[in-house]
């Protein structure tokens, strides 16, 4: 079975290092940037089907890369579980984002809503 | 003490006052005296009218009578006089013939003395003269040169008589001639001088012969006739100059002119030898009466004149003229004496008179006394009620007018005494009335006066008050055209102001004049609130004397006059310079701490933000190590990573409470209302709790009424932290037993939720502060149950944030009820 791709954009290496391994748990095939910018270059060319965002990222703000996940139309399918230490950002981004989360993050909550976002196709497959 | 101002008058009875009638007697007012006075007046009017007209007219024909009497009289006199001229003139005529005298003279001068035709001329001379040896003074021969040559008196022999018109009047014309009186001093021996030319045989005038007889021949022939015509009638004889010539009543009259002539005429006169020496004024009297009636003689022949000087008689006189000589006789009699009938006819009728008086003042006092009697009786009567005896009744003496008069009386008597009596009575009600009535008044005086003692005490107390506070307290009119008047202004308008009180008593623009430029619109505003009625308070800067700027308070009762064109304003000034100060200060701490608050806010979201990081991590580790993402755990290893993932837990309250607080008190936590079913809300919380009360043992029951809407509104994430908070505090306080979580529907507009539990209970004093933040019960429990003490108070205040109430029922040992009351919304409210 082929796993879905997942994308952890997580400027702290020990959570991105957890939410990967929550998603992988949840059998995704993880890839982890730690950059805003970087993540940008890299959603241009790949179809992740969930991202995990932080909000407060280098370079380019959590914020932007959500904005630009939702104008792009070959990420249309793909599900962002936004992960903030800012309960009031998350706030304003509830509406926009598929799931809000706020740091501490649990590992096991992370990992089992994960599974449930996976795609339906890919589920019955 | 208290005023009787018409209560006297009412004593009185309410008659006129009395009228004082006579009592018999004569007075001008009785009967008796109208009647005599009107018999009198028709009696007396006729007889005195008819006595007047006769009077006239007997006056008049007596008059006429005694004019007519006396001229004649004159007319008598003036005829012997006019005779006795005549005849001795003829007879000197006559005598001057004989030729002796024209012999004689005929003689050549020096031939005559001795010669015998002068004894001869003597002695018929002398014979002559002897016919009235009484007036005649002297009979005389002239010469044609006008020289005596021979005289009976032999003193005047050799004497011209040219210059004399005895002579010349003869000698010239050849005819007799009378001469006027000649006055000789002394007056006696005035003298009247008759002549006649003595002619020759060829008819020459030779000589002249002259008569001279003493004046006294004039006065005689008019005395003789006096009384002619009557008693004191007299005659008067004058000369054409009218000097009087002869008197027959006042001799000494004689040769005095009637009044004073012309000083020339005088002087003439006395060089004729016509008058005697002495002034016009002495030779004259002064009756001009008499001088006027002889005037008119030639008209009128009668007049009425004064005409002697020894008494102011009136006399009627009668003038006829002479004819040879122009001399005049007057006769004249008093007219006393001719009247003297008029008197004694005005006598008799005065005595008719007075009989007639004395005949009807008899017969009218008779009468008066005949018909006053009654009403004499009637007024004696009338004079016993006017005394107040009111039953007395006259007597009806007859049928007439009088009688009628006494019924009437009586009538009128007793009606007045019913009157009377009613009065009376009346007056006694009304006396005792007024008496109750004056004694009330004298209470209400006293009244009035306790009241007024009150008011006084009042009065000096407000005025103490009003000096002893600091405030300035001011009493003004507000004019319709826009003026203000001070009516009242406590002194501590000069201690607020620092001017003196006579500034703005003097003219009312000099408060406005201190008020500060930048206030004066607020001031002005204040006006149009007073004129709807409406009271005002306004603060404002006032420049003091010194310049110093305060802050004043200006509240302003408006009290509108009926007429709504004036109000007046009860206002107190006070000085909030300092309380001013104070609220500056405030405001500026105020957001002061409002900056630190936001501040501690920042921070404390900052610190949240920052803990959640490095606890992620811990508890993602934590949880990685117990899911087994590593290596299995040993049961000591499980034990510990439990404990690490429950504190981070704890931890992570900590945190949310710590922001949420935070937010509460900074004001920024805003709720976000969505519609949602009660029973997810339950579901949801049972679910996250179900596990923690499995593990400490107990059971975690709901209910849900069955009243309560399918969906309601409300912040359901915070609703959710509401529910979990006091169910996760009933679960941590309670060892044993169940907790139960309900919803239900007190009242159709809210829902309420109630979290019961069988734990220790909490004292009564502790639910005084329970929902304080950072208040735990017991300070130990803290460490106990971890937390740090926010649970409550978030609850509360989103509660509260919510428009709804938390209530806690307690008792010890008998477990908690929270209870949260809700308004009940079914639509979402827009934040």
């Amino acid at each position: 079975m082929k796993r879905d791709f997942s994308l952890i954009i997580e400027d702290d290496q020990d959570l991105a290092t957890i939410f990967s391994e929550a998603l992988q748990a949840a059998e995704y095939e993880t890839e982890i940037i730690q950059d805003g910018r970087l993540a940008l270059e890299r959603l241009a060319d790949t179809q992740p089907a969930v991202v995990v965002l932080d909000l407060h990222l280098p370079q380019i703000s959590g914020k932007k890369v959500l904005d630009q996940i939702r104008s792009a139309k070959h990420l249309a399918a793909t599900r962002v579980i936004l992960a903030t230490a800012d309960p009031f950002m998350a706030e304003s981004l509830r509406e926009i984002a598929d799931l809000v989360l706020i740091k501490p993050i649990s590992f096991g909550q992370l990992r089992d809503l994960a599974a449930r976002l996976r795609p339906p196709d890919v589920v019955g497959q | 003490m208290y005023v009787t101002g018409t209560s006297s008058s009412s004593h009185e009875t309410p008659t006129n006052p009395p009228i004082k009638i006579p009592r018999g007697g004569l007075t001008v007012h009785s009967l008796s005296t109208k009647l005599i006075i009107a018999f009198l007046l028709v009696a007396l009017i006729p007889l005195g009218l008819l006595a007047f007209l006769n009077d006239r007219t007997t006056r008049a024909a007596l008059k006429d009578n005694a004019n007519r009497a006396l001229l004649l009289a004159a007319q008598q006199t003036a005829t012997g006089i006019d005779t006795f001229i005549e005849t001795t003139v003829n007879t000197v005529e006559t005598e001057a013939k004989l030729p002796i005298f024209n012999n004689y003279l005929r003689l050549p001068a020096e031939q005559r003395p001795e010669s015998t035709l002068e004894e001869g001329a003597l002695a018929v001379l002398q014979e002559l003269s002897n016919k009235d040896p009484i007036f005649i003074t002297s009979y005389a021969l002239l010469d044609e040169q006008g020289v005596v040559v021979l005289d009976t008196n032999p003193d005047n022999i050799g004497l011209n008589q040219t210059g004399f018109d005895y002579f010349t009047e003869p000698f010239e014309t050849g005819q007799p001639f009378v001469s006027g009186v000649h006055v000789v001093e002394p007056v006696n021996n005035a003298g009247l001088y008759f002549s006649s030319p003595v002619h020759d045989a060829a008819g020459n005038v030779s000589g002249i012969l002259t008569v001279r007889y003493r004046a006294d021949i004039l006065q005689a022939l008019i005395i003789k006739n006096n009384d002619l015509f009557g008693q004191e009638s007299f005659a008067v004889l004058l000369d054409e100059h009218h000097i009087r010539l002869a008197h027959g009543v006042q001799p000494d009259l004689i040769f005095k002119s009637v009044v004073p002539l012309e000083p020339d005429l005088v002087a003439e006169l006395q060089a004729e030898g016509r008058l005697s020496s002495g002034s016009a004024t002495d030779l004259a009297t002064n009756l001009t009466g008499f001088e006027n009636g002889l005037n008119r003689s030639a008209v009128q022949p009668y007049f009425t004149a004064e005409l002697t000087t020894m008494s102011d008689r009136l006399n009627s006189v009668a003038v006829t003229r002479l004819k040879r000589l122009p001399w005049s006789v007057v006769f004249a009699q008093p007219q006393e004496i001719f009247l003297s009938p008029i008197w004694a006819q005005t006598r008799t009728t005065l005595v008719l008179a007075f009989m007639m008086a004395a005949i009807v003042i008899v017969a009218a006092f008779a009468m008066g006394q005949l018909m006053a009697g009654p009403i004499v009786r009637l007024k004696a009567v009338a004079a016993k009620v006017s005394d107040g005896d009111l039953t007395v009744q006259a007597e009806v003496e007859s049928e007439d007018e009088i009688g009628a008069l006494a019924k009437t009386f009586n009538s009128m008597t007793a009606q007045l005494h019913k009157l009377v009596t009613n009065l009376e009575q009346q007056v006694q009600e009304r006396t005792g009335k007024l008496t109750k009535a004056n004694e009330q008044l004298l209470r209400e005086i006293v009244e009035h006066e306790r009241t007024e003692e009150a008011l006084q005490r009042q009065r000096a107390f407000l005025h103490q008050v009003i000096n002893s506070i600091s405030h300035h307290v001011y009493m003004t009119e507000f004019t319709a055209d826009g003026e203000q008047i001070h009516r009242y202004l406590s002194p501590n308008i000069e201690t607020l102001t620092g001017h003196p009180v006579e500034m703005f008593t003097a003219d009312w623009r000099f408060w406005q004049s201190l008020i500060h430029p930048d206030d004066c619109d607020v001031v002005t505003a204040r006006a149009a609130h007073f004129t709807q009625g409406e009271n005002s308070e306004v603060e404002y800067r006032l420049i003091q004397a010194n310049g110093n700027i305060i802050w004043v308070r200006d509240s302003g009762r408006v009290e509108v006059d009926p007429d709504q064109q004036n109000y007046t304003v009860y206002g107190v000034v006070s000085n909030i310079t300092e309380r001013k100060e104070a609220e500056d200060a405030l405001a500026s701490a105020h957001e002061q701490a409002l900056q630190a608050s936001q501040l501690k806010s920042q921070l404390l979201a900052n610190v949240s933000h920052d803990l959640r990081t490095p606890l992620n991590a811990v508890l993602g580790y934590a949880e990685m190590l117990q899911e087994g993402v590593y290596d299995p755990l040993t049961t000591q290893q499980r034990d510990i990573t439990k404990k690490i993932i429950a504190s981070a837990a704890n931890l992570t309250d900590l945190v949310n409470e710590l922001l949420d607080q935070a937010q509460l008190e900074a004001g920024t936590l805003k709720l976000v209302s969505t519609t949602f079913a009660p029973a997810d809300l339950i579901d949801h919380v049972r679910t996250t709790m179900g596990v923690l009360a499995e593990n400490k043992g107990l059971q975690l029951t709901s209910q849900i009424d069955s009243k309560l809407p399918g969906t309601i509104c409300g912040d359901y994430n915070r609703l959710q932290q509401i529910l979990l908070n006091l169910v996760g505090n009933a679960i941590k306080f309670t060892d044993q037993g169940q907790v139960h979580l309900g919803i239900y529907l007190p009242d159709p507009n809210h829902w309420e939720v109630r979290v019961t539990d069988t734990g220790p209970g909490i004292s009564t004093e502790a639910e005084d502060y329970i929902f304080d933040a950072f208040r735990q019960v017991d300070a130990t429990e803290t460490r106990t149950h971890g937390g740090a003490g926010l649970g409550l108070s978030i609850v509360k205040q989103l509660v509260t944030l919510m428009g709804g109430r938390v209530s806690l029922e307690s008792e010890i040992a008998q477990g908690s009820t929270f209870i949260v009351n809700l308004p009940l919304s079914l639509i979402p409210e827009t934040a």
